[in-house]
């Protein structure tokens, strides 16, 4: 899957937020690949000539990545609602009988921050599962098959183990 | 000097620069060359070993052309066109890229006349 398409996807799902675009959701997702690598131990590279992924995402790699994507989101969400508290402090404003109350930007971070966390929660568990259904053995190769020997008593009988 | 630009992959992108000296005066660019490129990062012309290499990473050449001539209406005006096909748009992967401009004249003067990111939209009929 191209890049792109995943942008395109992720907007979509966001709610198509009117200051975010694909070509934004493009670019965080072509500079951050690192954090998926990380969570789950993969080596997934950018190619420098066609600025696609590579190896290319599979569906459940995929699902992931679309996670972190969410959770970094809502982390924008809380750092711009920080940035105009510090730009405008204004929350109520009465004169003359009349009283304007604006919107408390210190509520909607914790709404934020409540989303974030769902969000992360369910990255770590989408990760658990991951690793869960990818794992594998580290190795087949060896002489598991060689008949054990065992130290006998008198209350056992000797006898050649096989471990297959 | 910092101007975000806006195309969409597959289409032709036009753009007329105006070129202005560090007090904002409208600069003559009679004997003046341009040059402007798009990169998807300031790191892109350097490999893993912080080598230079002026030919990599260069998504497109904008090709800039210098529109003042040397008389006429348009001199010392300091328009700079940017004028790309579309094939060479359709190149480009939908993102944030970053571009810039630069005017050149002798052996050892440069300026940078418009710079920042170059936003690539995506398209759907190829």
């Amino acid at each position: 899957m191209k890049i792109v398409d995943m942008a395109q996807e992720l907007h979509f799902e966001l709610g198509q937020p009117t200051d975010l675009s694909v070509p934004a959701i493009s670019y965080w997702l072509r500079n951050n690949i690192g954090i998926l690598n990380n969570r789950l131990n993969k080596d997934i590279i950018v190619d420098d000539n066609t600025l696609e992924l590579y190896p290319n995402l599979g569906e459940a790699e995929k699902s992931i990545y679309k996670k972190i994507y969410e959770c970094y989101f809502y982390d924008l969400k809380i750092k711009q609602t920080l940035n105009s508290i510090n730009n405008d402090s204004l929350l109520e404003v009465t004169d003359g009988g009349g009283t304007v109350r604006r919107i408390n930007r210190n509520e909607t971070s914790k709404v934020y921050l409540e989303a974030k966390k769902q969000s992360f929660s369910e990255l770590d568990m989408m990760i658990h599962d991951y690793n869960i259904n990818d794992v594998g053995p580290l190795q087949v190769a060896g002489d598991d098959t060689v008949v054990g020997s065992f130290i006998t008593d008198k209350y056992f009988t000797p006898r050649p183990f096989n471990r297959v | 000097m910092c101007m975000n630009l806006t195309g969409t992959q597959g289409n032709s992108f036009y753009k007329r620069l105006v070129a202005r000296d560090s007090d904002n005066n409208i600069m003559n660019l009679s004997g003046f060359t341009a040059s402007g490129y798009i990169r998807a990062s300031y790191g892109a012309g350097y490999t893993n070993d912080n080598v230079y290499v002026p030919s990599s990473g260069i998504l497109l050449n904008l090709n800039p052309q210098i529109i003042s001539g040397t008389n006429g209406s348009l001199y010392s005006s300091g328009y700079v066109d940017i004028n790309v096909g579309r094939t060479g748009m359709a190149a480009l992967p939908c993102s944030y890229l970053l571009f810039d401009v630069q005017v050149f004249s002798g052996a050892d003067y440069a300026r940078t006349i418009e710079g920042g990111y170059f936003v690539i939209n995506p398209e759907i009929t190829y």
